[in-house]
């Protein structure tokens, strides 16, 4: 693989070809929190690059992906550079989030309480007291990952995922917690379900929120939640 | 004027797409699209279409539509029998049908998908900026569903009095039982021993049938007991060649996901990609390790050879 340096914000990184059409820019020092992903990813947003038409945020790393050939790496890291290098110190705001809850609609409680060894309102209490990032969104469209979970209320994965997730699935995968806001299959243990929508394929863009915002969650009751999911 | 069709069988999986969905992949929505390229362009093409007009992609096996107007179409891609009122139809040539004709397409024979384009704009509501369906998350295309009987579609078209064309027989695909396809280094290269590299560019790999539009799995295994290294989910296109635990590669097509957490230890070159979209069990691949540049520059012919 071909690669060269780029310096953003007395940081350098790694940028190399992954395809005919895009670029892996990743950090050269290994140990990099999300935020700093985060951070770039919405300057390049702010940066508006020619040709570039997504920018893709993921742990370790991020892509651009390109509108057409990049035969000439040099040349476009010079245009890389030019583009962001007025954006540098400019501040990035992230939004706050609160999602409602209503952690009696979970499936897997009675796995999550032997996993942790918890009773179910301590994990709910642990759940509603952190404050999570959006590390990103995936698998499917609306899937939110989120970062920040207390250890003690990490969980693994299904052994057997199920095949079908009602939407606004609340669940615990590993060390991260995440929203399924579509039906789709999943191995997230689920502990509850959120009236609200993080996906809607007829807006535009399809989501209020964006990798790198802060959430929060609040519980609500089933008729808390039946009233929302009417709205 | 206003042209229209009705489905009278929609075939096993017939789906509207087009040229993909961009710029919207942070929000976790795939590029979709077309998963054979060239024939699509080629069908375009044939009627006078912009190449970025949607059509059918019929998979495995056609349907069976009923224009109720006179229209300019176009069959490409896969072999398979055609027939309009039941007399056989030549593919990769314009066709002008008339109102109350049926075309019937038949099981795939070589390759396994079919387009059918159609000249004009169609009249279907475009989602984030693009026809293509995607139906794990149900949107896209009619409805974010395959096409099934009773379904319609119109379209507006300026003439139906165009000039017949014939696909010229050096860009005429050829879908065959053995591929070999040019791959360029993963950012995960590397992480293979010296040996699995040399198993994966000498092995002829077969495909496998729980192949989809996501991703194209081989059967076969290229790992030995070599230790495996994690990889925190990081970002993968059309074309990335995964390697899971396993040891047998998956080669990422049109819906696949944006992130993904298995080594990509290399990339089918974009210009080789439409191939993959009409492989299945049966066709054998290989493939051939060639340089980033010499990959561009094939791109770059491959991008000019019909438009």
């Amino acid at each position: 693989m071909r690669s060269k340096l780029l310096q953003i914000n007395n940081e350098k990184w790694i940028v190399s070809i992954i395809g005919e059409q895009a670029l892996i820019l990743q950090p050269e020092s290994k140990v990099v929190p999300i935020s700093k992903i985060h951070k770039v990813t919405r300057l390049f947003e702010k940066a508006n690059i020619d040709h570039v038409i997504d920018v893709v945020p993921a742990y370790e790393s991020l892509a651009l992906i390109y509108d057409r050939l990049l035969d000439d790496i040099e040349k476009e890291i010079a245009r890389i550079n030019n583009g962001i290098k007025d954006l540098s110190e400019e501040r990035i705001s992230t939004k706050k989030v609160e999602i409602p809850v209503c952690y009696d609609l979970g499936l897997d409680w009675s796995v999550v309480e032997e996993y942790t060894g918890l009773p179910r309102e301590k994990v709910i209490k642990k759940h509603t007291s952190g404050v999570y990032t959006i590390a990103m969104l995936g698998f499917i469209p609306g899937f939110l990952y989120m970062s920040g979970l207390d250890d003690e209320i990490a969980c693994p994965r299904r052994e057997d995922p199920r095949t079908k997730i009602p939407a606004g699935s609340v669940g615990i995968g590993g060390n991260q917690t995440g929203v399924y806001s579509l039906v789709s299959p999943g191995g997230w243990q689920i502990i509850g379900r959120t009236p609200l929508s993080f996906f809607d394929a007829l807006k535009n863009p399809p989501t209020d929120v964006e990798p790198g915002d802060e959430v929060t969650f609040i519980q609500i009751s089933e008729n808390e939640f039946s009233t929302l999911e009417e709205k | 004027m206003r042209g229209n069709l009705e489905v009278l069988d929609g075939g096993i999986l017939t789906t509207i797409q087009d040229s993909g969905r961009v710029g919207y992949r942070k929000y976790g929505v795939p590029v979709s699209g077309v998963m054979d390229d060239h024939a699509f362009k080629l069908a375009n093409w044939l009627v006078g279409n912009n190449k970025e007009t949607p059509v059918f992609e019929m998979t495995l096996k056609g349907g069976k539509f009923e224009f109720k107007t006179k229209a300019v179409i176009s069959i490409t891609g896969g072999e398979s029998e055609l027939l309009i009122n039941g007399n056989p139809l030549q593919s990769n040539k314009t066709k002008i049908v008339e109102s109350g004709d049926i075309l019937q397409v038949g099981k795939v024979k070589k390759g396994i998908r079919v387009y059918l384009a159609i000249r004009g704009k169609w009249n279907i509501v475009q989602q984030m900026g693009s026809y293509s369906t995607y139906m794990p998350a149900k949107f896209g295309g009619l409805k974010g569903r395959r096409l099934q009987k009773k379904d319609t579609i119109s379209w507006e078209t300026d003439t139906i009095e165009v000039e017949t064309k014939v696909v010229p027989k050096k860009i005429t695909p050829y879908y065959s039982t053995k591929q070999r396809l040019r791959i360029i280094e993963g950012p995960e290269w590397s992480w293979l021993t010296e040996k699995e590299q040399e198993i994966f560019l000498n092995q002829e790999f077969d495909i496998s049938t729980k192949s989809n539009r996501m991703g194209i799995k081989l059967e076969q295994s290229i790992s030995s007991e070599s230790s495996k290294r994690e990889l925190k989910s990081a970002p993968v296109i059309p074309g990335i060649i995964q390697l899971p635990n396993g040891g047998s590669p998956i080669i990422l097509m049109k819906d696949a996901q944006l992130v993904g957490g298995y080594p990509r230890i290399a990339k089918v070159v974009d210009a080789d990609l439409w191939r993959l979209g009409q492989v299945w069990k049966g066709v054998r691949i290989s493939f051939n390790k060639i340089s980033t540049t010499k990959a561009i520059k094939l791109s770059d012919y491959q991008n000019n050879l019909v438009y």
